[in-house]
């Protein structure tokens, strides 16, 4: 038990002056946030469309005079789930505009919100049609032979199989907490069990995974995140910095999107429940997907409390891969920190950016 | 901030008395309920009050009594997280899970079907067309949309093709 000395009415006065400030900051704030709400700018970036292919567009992001890198980087996150103006939240705390600061040429994949039109998109489709079509889309603009890919969360898995069907044009790939082997995959393995989880009815009734359910399946994983968020919002309710990061990341994380029907149950029947990706029994567009393909420098980013991609399942890919320059980090924090908050500034975006960087002198 | 066994004999007590106080229930109700659920709770319960002795052992660091209550909520709550993951992580929350969606499906899916055709029905007698009409129509301007970019990918690649030519004859005009 640590020993502490009863304060002195100096200060105790000083601490009680300081706490009362505190609390009418937090009276007031809160009272702002909640009759005169404002909407968070998000995604602010300069960027250029480059290709729309149905709901998916392609972006490049910052200006020719700073890019130094020539090797360009192909973001891929996941589809569905959430929107991925998280990439790029606000202004000092964006892991775009922070890499478009290290001098990179970086594109985005947004997959978009896919509507009921979409539902018989699949994995494959998504693998072998829009990825594709970005990639070519990226070099041509970039005129290089090469990009470094970097997939997050289901956008590693995603890039893991374009990388292992399509070794020429993939100089680098980078797996920020993707999950790889699903027999590790955390609560989600258990729960999308097929002696429990019936994907073929669930599909079958709504045409989709409705964004409804997305989210309760998510808030599921960890019931009292909200209880969290909130109680440490009011702690730092009298921070306006705080509070401005706050608001733009809640935004982002109550804005779920659905999955297109037939994407879902290829995603759980063949990763969660048959595990097909790591045991290189994938067959997309007719061609087994073999992980041992990838010869590329990869690197491994884990997040050490992430609860939706716990690390052992992204580190498999290092097992699997025939890469001799492979490096795997493990970095404090849950899935979301590997991407946003001060964390994410000070101990992953910097290590991400120079492994990159000492592989992107030439294509 | 009390010190160990004064809690320790304390939460004993407490723990015996839930104890006698569910077989007193039990005895009352007659048979112990199927399944036993005072069977399934009482180790997560003791879990949990065992983490949070822990929380209060480690007594108070500093004297602000808010960062105290704030330090004391946050563990509690981790406290919490940890005893509901550790449930929630196993086949029998799974299973439950999955149950509760079968029936959920097995009562809206019918519920669903019967609201759609009847909306069919009833915009097809407003002679308007209906969600599905709409989103064929759309799945067919995508596929469309589709071939038009994959024709415009082969031009693209034939213009390649042909600059790349055209500087092979420059280059074995010059030479």
């Amino acid at each position: 038990m640590t020993e502490w000395k009863l304060p002195t009415p100096d200060v105790l006065t000083k601490t009680l002056q300081e706490e009362t400030i505190k609390n009418v900051q937090r009276l007031s704030k809160g009272m702002d946030l909640i009759y005169h709400p404002k909407e968070p700018q998000v995604g602010q970036t300069p960027k250029e469309l480059i290709h729309r292919k149905n709901k998916s567009a392609l972006y490049r992001y910052g200006h020719d005079a700073d890019r130094r890198h020539p090797v360009p980087i192909l973001m891929v996150p996941n589809l569905g789930i959430s929107r991925p103006y998280i990439f790029d939240l606000y202004p000092g705390s964006s892991f775009i505009e922070y890499m478009v600061q290290q001098g990179f040429d970086f594109y985005l994949l947004d997959w978009g919100v896919f509507g009921d039109e979409d539902n018989g998109l699949t994995f494959d489709e998504s693998v072998t049609q829009i990825l594709p079509v970005m990639a070519r889309k990226v070099l041509r603009t970039s005129k290089i032979r090469q990009l470094t890919l970097l997939g997050y969360c289901m956008g590693a898995p995603l890039g893991a199989c374009y990388a292992a069907l399509n070794p020429e044009p993939v100089k680098n790939f980078v797996n920020m907490a993707g999950p790889i082997d699903f027999r590790q995959g955390g609560m989600f393995t258990i729960w999308l069990d097929k002696r429990f989880f019936d994907i073929d009815k669930l599909v079958d009734t709504f045409g989709s995974m409705p964004a409804d359910m997305v989210r309760l399946g998510f808030k599921l994983l960890k019931p009292t995140m909200d209880l969290n968020t909130f109680t440490n919002l009011w702690w730092n309710l009298w921070d306006e910095k705080y509070v401005e990061g706050f608001v733009a990341l809640n935004k982002w994380a109550n804005e779920y999107t659905p999955f297109p029907g037939e994407f879902f149950r290829q995603w759980v029947k063949e990763f969660y429940q048959e595990n097909k990706l790591v045991k290189n029994e994938l067959i997309l567009g007719g061609r087994p997907v073999d992980l041992s393909q990838i010869r590329c420098p990869l690197l491994v980013v884990g997040a050490k409390q992430d609860y939706i991609t716990p690390p052992e399942s992204a580190k498999a890919l290092l097992d699997v891969v025939a890469s001799s320059d492979k490096e795997y980090l493990e970095l404090p924090g849950g899935h979301i920190s590997l991407i946003a908050g001060r964390g994410a500034k000070r101990n992953v975006w910097p290590k991400v950016s120079t492994w990159i960087a000492q592989r992107s002198r030439e294509a | 901030m009390s010190d160990g066994p004064i809690d320790q004999e304390l939460l004993s007590m407490w723990k015996r008395s839930l104890d006698q106080g569910i077989e007193v229930w039990q005895k009352l109700i007659g048979q112990p309920p199927t399944p036993d659920i005072s069977q399934f709770v009482r180790p997560i319960w003791g879990q949990s009050m065992d983490l949070w002795t822990q929380i209060l052992r480690q007594g108070a660091t500093s004297p602000d009594v808010l960062a105290q209550w704030k330090k004391f909520l946050d563990d509690s709550v981790e406290a919490w997280s940890k005893v509901l993951g550790q449930v929630m992580a196993t086949e029998g929350f799974a299973a439950s899970m999955g149950k509760f969606l079968e029936q959920y499906l097995n009562t809206v899916g019918p519920l669903r079907k019967s609201l759609l055709s009847s909306n069919e029905e009833f915009l097809r007698t407003m002679n308007l067309p209906s969600r599905k009409q709409v989103t064929d129509l759309a799945s067919q301007i995508v596929s469309l949309e589709a071939r038009l970019e994959s024709l415009e990918e082969r031009i693209q690649d034939l213009i390649d093709s042909i600059s790349l030519l055209e500087v092979l004859v420059k280059r074995g005009a010059s030479a």
